[in-house]
């Protein structure tokens, strides 16, 4: 298939901005700085600099940083959003959509214990970028409430599940549902991508990474899973499997479970979740699901640097560089060692 | 008429003495006892206080996986899933038991650590949580022990007190009036001989 100019165009810049993301070495040498200013030292970057300069030194704790790298993030998804073209912005205004989920789960924690949330506790989206109406959202006198501010959009769909989490006391449901409805939105944008094949292999892939996170986590926390098993059927139409295989997986035990993965075509994630399924860790399940989709989808896109599947290498690389400048500042800050600190 | 320890020797007063003696043996008796059961309820708590170094690894642990968990999450998530838990409510109950005081804590209200949507955050807010419970019942032993061994140490002084002091001032006092009253019925005897024999005579 022929490829269109604002194919090439948006490949080629994924390519010139991925210079200006961390290298390896450059990680490596933040996760052998002794301490939290000798990593301030060395965050050399143009897009880090600007911002740190802009905050007193004495003031920087990992907190801060944190909100510096997460700015960061946004501003490189929304300025590759701004630059995409045809099809690719379409697709681009899908995937940057994980920013108004992100926000909209902090909103539903807040509101679910009626805690107080201003709009500058939450990522700023520009207008035109976000489908939901933050301003109001975080206004709302009530958890039941935010269905109301739901119903217009695309999440209209986890209504449902905003009873569940107020009976089980617990926004998980609903943050469960409007990833589904996300992965599968952002699937129908992909598909109307050209070449998109691996696109779309890379991103089922990564829905598969997180609900396997879930699954096993849910499992290990012995909490029963019905919250999931209410979307086997989106789940697995997101997915491209049979609903029958999500079902097993979730009423299996963990070791069935495991197995039926490694007999599945995302077989390459029991590797790196082995260990923590083993000893029933949480914490090391979702290390090895963050680190196995690396490893997954960086050998895609190595071995097809001149596909569409670079972009989403791109985005990923973004977020796993931001993933991992949060891991290193939050370690020097309580004096980990760099034996401590394992890079995604 | 002579006296000692503010008592004069009179039947009166033998009578009131030996009844004293009975109310303080009596005494000694039931503090005695107090003594035996304090003692036993101590011995069964001392066995329990291994529980505290249990108690500090499972706390450590927590902390280590909190450490972790923190590291791969960062601060916001970390911030933003713990806002749903919500805060413990505690009673302390004041007990007391043969006259010591006893505290227990009933947990009133439980933290919603269910509630935690981010997984990675509610296995240690479990982990921090089962230690916290340990920790407290820990504590709870701790103070019942620290209250027993008190008690324990007061009620041992006071039963020495009363048997090698007390008892025996009161057995001494009680044999002295008796030699005086046995004492001043010779006398009287004698007197009473004597004055009936000049008569006689």
């Amino acid at each position: 298939m022929l490829k269109t100019a604002s194919y090439i165009y948006i490949v080629s810049r994924a390519h010139g901005l991925s210079t200006r993301l961390m290298t390896l070495d450059e990680l490596e040498s933040l996760r052998k700085a002794t301490d939290l200013s000798a990593l301030i030292d060395l965050l050399t970057r143009d897009d880090y600099v600007q911002l740190l300069s802009s905050v007193e030194r004495n003031k920087i704790d990992a907190a801060t940083l944190n909100r510096l790298f997460s700015k960061v993030y946004v501003d490189r998804l929304i300025y590759f959003t701004k630059i995409s073209q045809g099809r690719f912005r379409d697709f681009m205004m899908g995937y940057i959509k994980r920013l108004e989920i992100e926000n909209l789960r902090r909103v539903l924690r807040a509101k679910l214990r009626m805690k107080e949330i201003t709009f500058d506790d939450l990522i700023p989206i520009p207008r035109g970028y976000t489908t939901l109406n933050f301003q109001e959202l975080v206004n709302v006198s009530a958890f039941d409430d935010i269905s109301y501010h739901l119903s217009p959009t695309i999440y209209r769909e986890a209504q449902d599940a905003m009873q569940m989490a107020k009976n089980i006391n617990n926004t998980l449901p609903v943050e469960l549902a409007v990833e589904a409805i996300y992965f599968s939105k952002l699937l129908e944008v992909a598909k109307k991508l050209p070449s998109n094949k691996r696109i779309l292999d890379i991103i089922r892939n990564e829905y598969f990474s997180k609900l396997v996170y879930y699954i096993f986590g849910l499992k290990f926390l012995e909490t029963p899973l019905i919250m999931l098993e209410r979307y086997s059927a989106l789940i697995s139409r997101n997915l491209s499997v049979p609903t029958i295989f999500i079902n097993d997986l979730l009423r299996s035990r963990e070791d069935v479970a495991l197995n039926l993965i490694l007999r599945s075509r995302f077989r390459w994630v029991v590797n790196f979740i082995e260990d923590a399924v083993e000893r029933k860790s949480v914490n090391d399940l979702y290390r090895g699901v963050l680190k196995g989709f690396r490893v997954f989808h960086e050998d895609i896109s190595k071995r097809h640097p001149l596909d569409a599947s670079y972009i989403l290498w791109y985005l990923y690389s973004i977020e796993y560089e931001y993933m991992n400048l949060v891991q290193i500042a939050t370690a020097k800050e309580l004096g980990l060692g760099s034996e401590d600190i394992m890079l995604y | 008429m002579s006296s000692i320890m503010g008592v004069s020797a009179s039947r009166g007063a033998l009578l009131e003495t030996r009844r004293q003696l009975q109310f303080i043996t009596k005494s000694t008796e039931i503090l005695e006892m107090k003594r035996d059961k304090v003692a036993s309820e101590l011995n069964k708590y001392l066995g329990q206080l291994g529980r505290r170094g249990d108690a500090e690894k499972k706390i450590m642990e927590a902390y280590n996986k909190f450490i972790k968990a923190l590291v791969n999450v960062g601060y916001e998530e970390f911030n933003t899933a713990s806002i749903v838990v919500s805060k413990m409510g505690t009673k302390l109950h004041r007990h007391l038991v043969m006259g010591i005081e006893e505290y227990d804590v009933e947990i009133v209200d439980k933290p919603s650590v269910e509630s935690i949507p981010n997984l990675v955050v509610k296995e240690v807010a479990n982990e921090f949580y089962k230690a916290f419970i340990e920790m407290l019942n820990v504590a709870i032993i701790e103070n019942k022990i620290e209250a027993l061994a008190y008690d324990l140490m007061n009620t041992a002084r006071k039963v020495n007190a009363l048997q090698k002091i007390i008892i025996p001032r009161y057995q001494d006092l009680i044999r002295y009036i008796e030699e005086r009253i046995m004492e001043e019925e010779l006398s009287e005897f004698v007197r009473t001989k004597f004055i009936t024999d000049k008569k006689v005579h």
